[in-house]
């Protein structure tokens, strides 16, 4: 019986496995920012004097192509303070030549809570550069694509294997130049839809908590980036206008705050603040409220280049 | 280790392989194993808490033990007080010491200050649980119902026995530690039916409860944004997640002590399909339903020489607030079981000619009545069980009765709500059986059972979110 258990049991499962590696291998097969990172990360490590880092703000801001002294975009969707931390101590070894670190405080960066140690990009992180996030031993699952978020890249496979004019198209630099298709460009960049737009994605939930965590974290990634003698960028992202208008007046001066006490005490450390920048900044440049697109990222990281220019 | 996760699968795969390698010629042998399972089930939550585990089995096999040699009624009224207040005690000190704390500091207006907090630690996974089990195998003992067990090895089986270690069912000593003493054999076809049942517990959590969620979360996030309509929606959705997420991990549980030859205790019976709330309580959570009748509702009773109503009252509304107590240190908690215990005691009031009680005259009114009856409740019950505290509770409350509607209701949970659809026509259709992929094939071929297998799994990986924890785990 046991055995007409266990030959059924396989039977029955060759097809799942099978079904698990198809999906494995088209969520590899797909264009990713952290292949394409990879890719300009090899063989290159010595030469990066510029590491960014943050969440997509500046995954889709700051396009290394722009900017004249070598720069590797470690940012990506999501991606919060501690997980910044732990990839700047997971690769900081490996590029001699890091002057400048680059990193982002959004309005409400300090009360988002941070991803922790199941944060579902662990997997990517160690799969492509080798960096331990989950805080334990890893096993093989911690290293398989789809299993690290299987709603999110069943809709990428979908997406991705029908339909063509969407493809993500990374350039040398690793950053994606066709990120043009977003709420925005739905709306055709209509200034008066997208004002008349009643909801977009915004923290508007103060939490002391989290602040109190999370500035922790921040000024301990601080210490860490004088005690290397880094020059330190904190970025202020452009936001669309009516984005603004959302913001939680607590959380923002708290954040304004915290920003303020960091100038006083890292003399290491420049302000980037374009995050109300609505002369060079037009709707065109916009993803979505809180996000460029190329043609934004093109703009940001010139200006962005002129700055690591005076800090030389 | 989460029953939804991929770790779980693996160590399920290795443990049920050695145990059956292991055969059931060597029954010793299998409960080191189960044991040893159990341990890095829950140390791989917390190691810390593996030792509290140890002591309770320790204080209550003692107590089991101690309660057999003696035959003095005083003797034996001490080891039963001893191993109640070690239990109670182990509940009180990492469950709601903070909470009573914070109520007494606010009683007397002492203010808070950073290091008044010294006793600020994390509750152990599954601990109302175990504790649960533990002492009603020493009351069970006082009371002559059943025999302590001798076997220091059985006895820790019993009380660490993994699939319903951190979230039950509440198992008796009676029906569960014979199975430990007893050999187990590998019955083919309670294997199949475990792995049907694993399957819908991981349907009902993934698909249904985790959905759910979501869609809850947004709408306790801020009430104050939402009108009458959707914060009753929300609470309706929370009554129906709460019930997937809950019973979804004993469906896994109870499955997985098929694969190893156990019988757990069913938990569950469709729950949202009860008339009263008398009856609600018979369907739902069954296992501590029946704990707290047995060890406190009845126990009130029998304290005085006659049974009048007050007291029977006031058994109900001690037993109910109780049972909310026992699902956290929360005032929201206490509320919910105060508003069931006020429902119980209404039911059973005899409003009617005759003298018939509401409970039973639910029954006799059109079932669309007593609809609305039930579920009005079960949303100011959710309603309680879900807002983060009382004073989000009367926000909501007070919202109810605003009157003020939301015209975008139907896109709170969208499309999703298919499957919770789905879920209740697959369980209303299969209500005389357990879950309703049992015996399936009484009615299905293999080619369109394993079809249903094969799509089942497919939208459970597809639509898994990344860790979702079961919320009973809190408990």
């Amino acid at each position: 019986m046991m055995r007409k258990f266990a030959t059924y049991c396989l039977l029955f499962f060759i097809p799942v496995v099978l079904g698990y590696g198809i999906a494995e291998y088209a969520t590899l097969r797909m264009p990713s920012s952290f292949k394409a990172n990879v890719d300009y990360l090899e063989g290159r490590e010595d030469s990066f004097e510029n590491l960014v880092l943050g969440s997509s703000q500046m995954r889709q801001s700051v396009n290394p192509e722009w900017i004249q002294s070598s720069t590797f975009n470690l940012a990506s969707g999501d991606q919060h303070h501690d997980t910044d931390f732990k990839l700047l101590k997971g690769i900081e070894d490996r590029l001699p030549a890091l002057k400048t670190v680059i990193f982002e405080v959004s309005y409400s960066h300090f009360e988002i809570a941070h991803n922790g140690k199941d944060f579902w990009k662990n997997n990517f992180y160690l799969k492509y550069y080798g960096i331990n996030n989950f805080e334990r031993n890893v096993y093989f699952k911690d290293r398989l694509a789809f299993l690290a978020n299987p709603p999110y890249f069943s809709e990428r496979i979908v997406q991705y294997y029908m339909d063509g004019e969407r493809k993500e198209v990374y350039n040398a630099q690793g950053f994606n130049t066709n990120a043009f298709y977003g709420q925005f460009e739905i709306l055709g960049h209509d200034v008066d839809k997208i004002a008349a737009m009643p909801n977009f994605k915004i923290n508007r939930e103060p939490n002391l908590e989290v602040f109190k965590t999370n500035t922790s974290v921040y000024f301990e990634m601080l210490d860490h980036l004088k005690s290397k003698e880094y020059q330190v960028v904190i970025c202020l992202v452009p936001m669309y206008k009516t984005y603004h208008h959302k913001k939680h007046p607590d959380i923002l001066k708290r954040r304004d705050s915290i920003l303020g006490v960091t100038l006083k005490e890292y003399d290491n450390v420049t302000l980037f603040d374009l995050e109300r920048d609505t002369l060079n900044f037009e709707v065109t440049d916009f993803w979505n409220q809180s996000h460029l697109n190329p043609d934004g990222a093109k703009k940001y990281s010139k200006r962005l280049d002129s700055l690591l220019n005076t800090l030389k | 280790m989460l029953f939804n996760s991929f770790d779980f699968g693996f160590f399920l795969v290795i443990v049920f392989a050695m145990y059956w390698i292991i055969g059931a010629e060597r029954r010793k042998s299998q409960n080191i194993l189960l044991l040893l399972a159990s341990y890095v089930f829950y140390g791989l939550w917390d190691w810390r808490f593996l030792g509290l585990i140890f002591l309770s089995s320790v204080v209550d096999f003692l107590a089991g033990k101690a309660l057999a040699t003696r035959s003095n009624k005083s003797a034996r009224r001490w080891y039963l007080w001893g191993s109640i207040a070690w239990n109670i005690g182990v509940l009180f000190t990492f469950k709601y010491f903070d909470f009573f704390l914070e109520n007494f500091r606010s009683l007397f207006g002492i203010e808070a200050s950073e290091d008044y907090y010294f006793w600020n630690v994390v509750i152990p996974v599954g601990l109302s649980f175990y504790t649960f089990q533990t002492m009603s195998y020493t009351i069970d003992v006082f009371r002559n119902k059943i025999k302590p067990t001798q076997n220091f090895l059985e006895f820790m089986c019993f009380v660490s026995f993994f699939p319903q270690l951190v979230a039950g069912p509440i198992e008796r000593a009676r029906d569960l530690l014979p199975q430990f003493e007893n050999k187990r054999t590998f019955d083919y076809q309670e294997a199949k039916e475990g792995l049907r049942q694993i399957l819908w517990g991981l349907f009902k959590k993934i698909l249904v409860a985790d959905k759910l969620g979501i869609a809850v979360t947004m709408v306790f996030n801020e009430p104050e944004h939402h009108g009458m309509l959707m914060l009753a929606y929300g609470s309706l959705l929370f009554f129906f997640q709460i019930y997937c997420d809950f019973s979804g991990y004993t469906d896994i549980a109870i499955g997985t002590a098929k694969l190893f030859g156990f019988k757990l205790n069913r938990n569950f019976k469709i729950p949202y399909l009860s008339v009263s709330i008398a009856e609600f309580w018979m369907r739902w959570h069954i296992t501590l339903t029946k704990w707290f009748t047995d060890y406190v509702y009845f126990p009130i009773l029998r304290s005085r020489k006659k049974i009048t109503p007050t007291l029977r009252i006031f058994a109900v509304i001690v037993t109910m607030i109780l049972v909310g107590l026992w699902h956290g240190a929360n005032w929201t908690f206490v509320m919910f079981g105060l508003v069931n215990g006020i429902i119980l005691v209404v039911e059973r009031i005899p409003f009617f000619k005759n003298g018939e009680v509401l409970q039973k005259k639910l029954y006799k009114i059109p079932r669309v009545l007593s609809f609305i009856y039930f579920f009005g409740i079960a949303i100011l019950m959710s309603m309680f069980f879900r807002s983060n505290d009382i004073a989000q509770s009367f926000l909501i409350l007070k919202k109810w009765f605003t009157f003020d509607f939301d015209s975008h209701i139907s896109s709170l949970i969208g499309i999703k709500l298919l499957y919770l659809i789905a879920l209740i026509i697959a369980e209303v259709l299969t209500k005389d059986k357990a879950f309703p992929l049992q015996e399936l094939e009484i009615k299905f071929p293999k080619p369109l059972r394993w079809a249903i297998y094969y799509v089942l799994i497919f939208l459970i990986i597809r639509y898994a979110e990344p860790k979702e924890a079961f919320i009973y785990f809190q408990f």
